[in-house]
């Protein structure tokens, strides 16, 4: 069998289902990058980013998947196109903080928090408001006016799109990387520039 | 033009110093425009500045698992389950959090620094990836014949109802192969974290290490002070063991063992960066020039071998500076900034190449 020319899914159920080194070395060919680059981020997150560190847990995805004879694999039913690639990351991220998290559970960085509060605080400086209050009506009046644009699934949608750009800083790119989203990049951008106009012009005439 | 006055569209264009000239002409001259664009003008400066100062909300109540933003990233989820988190999400300050960083975690596009950590990755060779392969196609077969020797070893069990003696001795001798392993993983993490931590107080060379992150050099540790951090043998981590080496100012410690690695097999980019500094900080104390040419000829095969190691450039020049030749050293350091992303180790290299030029 010609394993180059079978899709994704044909592909990762021939590797559960029928494991072949063939098999197995177009899986790594098309899969090794996603599963290392996943790794190489998240244990980045754990401030660790060292070849061998990476490494092993390329090594323990890999492993994940092979277990009990590749019940991961043959688990997989896609739901949409691409789907194996978004369960790849995911098990893979999963298996670096599973780690990580053993390794470090007593070692959890508090310090780095940031409470809303001192958050909130430091914007009134750079914004000029007046109190922690006028910040939140301020807030309060923004999601009002995106809360009045109805109840349908779109706008729910965009509203979580807009909190999701200006609370959090999520791109357009990000934003529309979510698959269930099912927006290009250019969509997401398109919402966000629409309910900020709309916003602009709710603001202004009820001043 | 709406009633006589101007649009919010245009009053917006305005307010991006866009639009026919004649609109400013009209707002120079209406109060109720000029009102207006003022009005538009702060209003468009709040969102802006909320924009940049980026304020999360509130935490939530009820949020999911830390594991469902890898989830709602990946597309695992069914759709409407996904969107109720993505909705949590963009009311929880914590959850928020954790949905960016999913999606930036899955995000393709590696930048050059990535990129080259990946290349370096022993799997990402053509050869380690078909021995891969082999292994991953038979760990299911191998799962087959275990489950074949489990229903055997139940089969001859049976008549004497109860395990054999020869059973409980294999089970103690893969338990202590098991928990060794566990330990040396562990004991090579806390050697890490030790020796990372030293690295990020100052580099104790001007060359730089591989394997560890960039850090300035510190006048106590280009000094004479030494740090200690022990690699028993039994860990098998050259790197690491080269890398406190350093640290202990025993570069020949680090020839021997750098050495002792490449002739089992171990000619990683590592292993081969680091030799070039043990040989180079070994001709500097011992005023040996035969040790600058092996640092050197070392530094050629790894240009040879790794064409995106950009750290054996920076190495590079520092050896062409010490023997005089200043314009390779020049060469090699323009080399190593333009391979070299953003960041504060090109930063020391422009300062040096500012120094020869």
């Amino acid at each position: 069998m010609d394993y180059q020319v079978l899709s994704d899914d044909d592909l990762v159920r021939e590797c559960g289902e029928n494991p072949c080194l063939e098999a197995w070395e177009e899986f790594i060919r098309r899969f090794h990058r996603t599963i290392a680059s996943v790794a190489l981020r998240a244990c980045r997150e754990w401030s660790q980013a060292l070849p061998d560190v990476v490494e092993d847990r390329v090594q323990d995805a890999l492993a994940k998947l092979c277990a009990d004879n590749y019940s991961m694999l043959r688990m997989f039913h896609p739901h949409h196109p691409g789907a194996f690639r978004g369960y790849l990351r995911k098990i893979t991220a999963n298996v670096v903080y599973d780690h990580f998290r053993a390794e470090h559970a007593a070692k959890r960085d508090v310090a780095n928090t940031t409470e809303l509060n001192d958050s909130i605080h430091q914007l009134d400086c750079e914004l000029g408001f007046t109190s922690s209050r006028d910040f939140e009506i301020f807030l309060n009046e923004i999601d009002d006016l995106l809360l009045q644009r109805g109840n349908g699934p779109i706008e729910k949608r965009d509203r979580a799109i807009f909190w999701l750009h200006y609370r959090y800083g999520m791109t357009a790119k990000e934003i529309a990387s979510i698959p269930s989203l099912k927006l290009g990049e250019k969509g997401v951008e398109s919402v966000i520039h629409r309910l900020m106009r709309e916003i602009k012009e709710a603001l202004v005439s009820k001043d | 033009m709406y009633n006589g006055h101007l649009s919010i569209e245009e009053i917006e264009q305005l307010s991006q110093q866009k639009g026919p000239a004649e609109n400013q002409t009209h707002v120079e001259n209406c109060q109720q425009c000029k009102s207006l664009l003022a009005k538009y003008q702060i209003v468009s400066a709040k969102l802006d500045q909320l924009a940049s100062a980026r304020i999360g909300a509130k935490n939530g109540m009820n949020c999911p698992e830390e594991k469902v933003w890898f989830d709602v990233a990946g597309g695992t989820l069914p759709e409407a389950e996904s969107f109720t988190h993505i909705q949590h999400a963009a009311e929880c300050e914590s959850c928020g959090k954790k949905l960016r960083n999913a999606t930036r975690l899955f995000d393709e596009k590696l930048s050059p620094e990535e990129e080259k950590i990946l290349s370096a990755l022993p799997s990402t060779g053509a050869k380690a990836q078909s021995k891969l392969a082999e292994r991953l196609a038979s760990s299911g077969r191998g799962a087959d014949v275990q489950q074949a020797k489990k229903k055997a070893i139940k089969f001859f069990a049976l008549p004497f109802g109860r395990p054999q003696p020869w059973m409980a001795v294999a089970a103690v001798v893969i338990a202590a192969f098991v928990g060794f392993q566990a330990y040396r993983i562990n004991e090579i993490g806390k050697i890490q974290t030790k020796i990372a931590n030293q690295y990020k107080k100052g580099r104790p060379t001007e060359f730089r290490v591989a394997g560890v992150d960039f850090s300035r050099l510190t006048a106590t540790m280009g000094g004479v002070e030494r740090f200690y951090v022990r690699v028993p043998d039994w860990l098998q981590r050259p790197t690491l063991s080269a890398q406190a080496a350093f640290l202990e100012r025993e570069w020949d410690a680090a020839i021997r063992i750098l050495e002792k690695a490449r002739q089992s097999g171990n000619n990683s980019v590592e292993v081969l960066d680091n030799l070039v500094v043990a040989y180079a900080l070994e001709g500097e104390r011992a005023q040996d020039r035969d040790f600058y040419a092996k640092a050197l000829l070392l530094s050629d095969e790894i240009i040879q071998q790794y064409p995106s190691d950009a750290i054996v450039y920076f190495n590079r020049a520092l050896l062409f500076e010490q023997l005089g030749r200043r314009q390779d050293a020049i060469v090699s350091l323009r080399k190593f900034i333009e391979m070299e992303p953003d960041g504060p180790s090109r930063d020391e290299a422009k300062e040096k190449l500012q120094m020869l030029l």
